[in-house]
């Protein structure tokens, strides 16, 4: 009974201290003490984002699955000897590259979407359009599979307007790496998210004509 | 209304309680992972001898280490590395409907390299299958100069299944030893042919 | 006491869930398993040899069928790869109706071979097929949507030579509209 009695003496006190807040203010209150604490830690601001690093022509830029070095870009009629050949009027701006795969399983360069190198700065060209395609220099083929530890040359294709670019003319090369989410759960292999732009090149393209025999 | 509860049921209670959740940690943990219930069925090989899985079976003859190739078709693709070139016969053993060599891997260590598809139909990787009539050709291997000296060489694994995704279904694995190969300077490969060899 | 007073209690609820419980997951599986084997042929209709069916707008008949062995004059001609077999199997089709744009229903052939001593083996036909044989042919392989009139196919099946042996085989005609019913001819 005593016991019962100092318990509920206790809880009477809590209860007028809780009675004597000031509920008008409490939101208010506790707003400021949330300001005052982001002041300190550095403000409403955005972060700062790092820019991204802007390379020249032949350095060796390694992203997270690839190490790419850009060889040129230039502008070209088609390649008839492998039968790749654009529209009437349009041309092929070709980006050359050296890619070396840095992870443990082969990488396939597809043309679905622009992942490893992308253009932009080009009239006739929509922002981040994949390559038409992409070919291994070497030999002309058309299927790319990157094994790890082997460097390729390749070269990527973008079928412009004719009268849209000519030489001399910038073009800004992106080097992508890929935005890894997950493993798949049903599919098999990864999921990934937008390409991230991990470095930039300004190229002033070159003009081969009718083409080099390559 | 009833009797109080006794302590001795209160104990009952609470073991049986731990009993449970034991059980329901243990069942927790054995639960196999996606990777393992989806896994490939490995079925191990020989070098030399023929293995076969569900849909395929496959025969390594020889395996040769060289700087370049000439496929049967003309092909003489370059490289900065090395090729390693597998003799292979293969066939699909009971379907044929959209059967073909999709997966053909080299394994060194954890590296894992594809079998180079560049010359087209001078190789057998990623040909279509026909059941029972055996394709004999070659798989080639692009790989760094350097890894067929390495040590994780001497453990390197070829692996074939009929699907590019190999999971849930057979996967051929034959171990080869790259270190004993020497480094041929040139290699001329025959072009895939059907039939009995 | 108290135990068997709560089983009575519970005796009819029990019950339904004893009868339920099973059919929930053979309804589930039924369900899951259906689409998948209706879009397919998986339910062979097995006629014999020289035996004329009524399928899809059609009707069928094995005429005849020939084996040619890859050593034999006419193998050579055709590149038959060695160790293999060439089964060509004519297949007479009579276009009872037409389809709504007035052409001929198409088919797709495989070989069957069931009942010997290993797993159940099946072929398509070659002229799909990876296998290129030289020589012009038959002039129809398969199915021909511009046939209105009854009309003969042959079908070739490039097998390896010990294919039938100890085992049967057969032809499976399949109209993709009528899956997953097929016909399955027994060929001598």
């Amino acid at each position: 009974m005593t016991n019962r009695g100092v318990r509920g003496a206790r809880r009477q006190r809590v209860r007028v201290l809780f009675d004597r807040l000031p509920t008008k203010w409490l939101l208010s209150s506790v707003s400021a003490v949330l300001l005052a604490l982001s002041a300190v830690v550095g403000g409403l601001d955005d972060a700062p984002v790092a820019p991204v690093p802007r390379i020249e022509e032949g350095d060796s830029h390694v992203g997270t699955e690839l190490t790419i070095m850009v060889n040129g870009a230039l502008l070209i009629d088609g390649f008839p000897e492998q039968s790749i050949m654009p529209a009437d009027g349009n041309r092929f701006l070709v980006v050359r590259a050296t890619v070396e795969n840095t992870t443990t399983e082969p990488r396939r360069l597809g043309t679905v979407d622009a992942d490893s190198i992308g253009i932009a700065g080009i009239p006739s060209v929509p922002a981040a359009e994949p390559p038409e395609r992409i070919l291994v220099i070497d030999d002309g083929s058309d299927r790319v599979v990157v094994q790890p530890g082997v460097p390729v040359e390749l070269a990527y294709l973008w079928e412009v307007a004719g009268d849209a670019v000519e030489a001399g003319d910038p073009v800004t090369v992106s080097l992508l790496d890929r935005d890894f989410i997950s493993e798949g759960r049903l599919t098999y292999g990864g999921l990934y998210g937008d390409p991230i732009v991990s470095a930039t090149l300004e190229l002033a393209l070159g003009d081969v004509g009718a083409g080099v025999n390559e | 209304m009833t009797a109080p509860t006794s302590p001795w049921r209160h104990a009952a209670n609470g073991v049986l309680l731990t009993a449970i959740l034991a059980v329901a940690a243990l069942v927790l943990h054995t639960t196999p992972s996606r990777e393992a219930q989806q896994s490939a069925i490995v079925v191990p090989g020989v070098l030399g001898e023929s293995v076969s899985g569900r849909n395929i079976r496959a025969t390594v003859h020889s395996v040769t280490v060289a700087e370049s190739v000439t496929a049967g078709t003309g092909w003489a693709g370059g490289t900065p590395g090395v090729w390693v070139v597998v003799d292979l016969t293969v066939h699909a053993l009971v379907d044929d409907e959209s059967t073909m060599l999709g997966t053909a891997v080299l394994r060194v260590g954890d590296v894992s390299f594809s079998a180079s598809i560049r010359p087209q139909h001078g190789t057998v990787a990623g040909q279509r299958l026909v059941t029972g009539v055996p394709l004999n050709g070659p798989l080639m291997f692009e790989v760094p100069a350097d890894l067929v000296a390495s040590p994780a060489a001497e453990t390197a694994t070829l692996e074939f299944a009929t699907d590019s995704d190999p999971r849930a279904d057979s996967l051929l694995v034959v171990p080869v030893d790259l270190t004993d190969l020497i480094v041929q300077p040139e290699l001329e490969v025959a072009f895939p042919a059907w039939g009995a060899r | 006491m108290r135990r068997r007073g709560w089983l009575r209690r519970n005796v009819l609820a029990l019950a339904a869930v004893a009868v339920l419980l099973p059919a929930t997951v053979a309804i589930t599986m039924a369900n899951q398993w259906s689409t998948a084997l209706a879009g397919s042929p998986s339910r062979p209709v097995d006629l014999a040899a020289g035996a004329t069916a009524e399928y899809g707008h059609s009707a069928w008949l094995v005429e005849k069928t020939d084996r040619v062995s890859a050593s034999s004059a006419a193998g050579r001609e055709r590149d038959l790869p060695a160790g293999t077999d060439l089964v060509i199997v004519t297949v007479r089709v009579d276009p009872v109706e037409l389809l709504e744009d007035g052409t001929a229903e198409l088919c797709t052939a495989r070989l069957e071979e069931n009942g010997g001593t290993g797993l159940p083996r099946s072929w398509g036909s070659a002229a799909g097929g990876p296998i290129t044989l030289a020589g012009p042919g038959p002039d129809l392989r398969s199915c021909s949507s511009d046939q209105t009139v009854p009309y003969t196919f042959d079908a070739e099946f490039v097998v390896p030579a010990d294919a039938g042996d100890g085992a049967a085989l057969s032809l499976g005609i399949g109209v993709p509209t009528e899956f997953p019913d097929y016909l399955r001819f027994a060929l001598d």
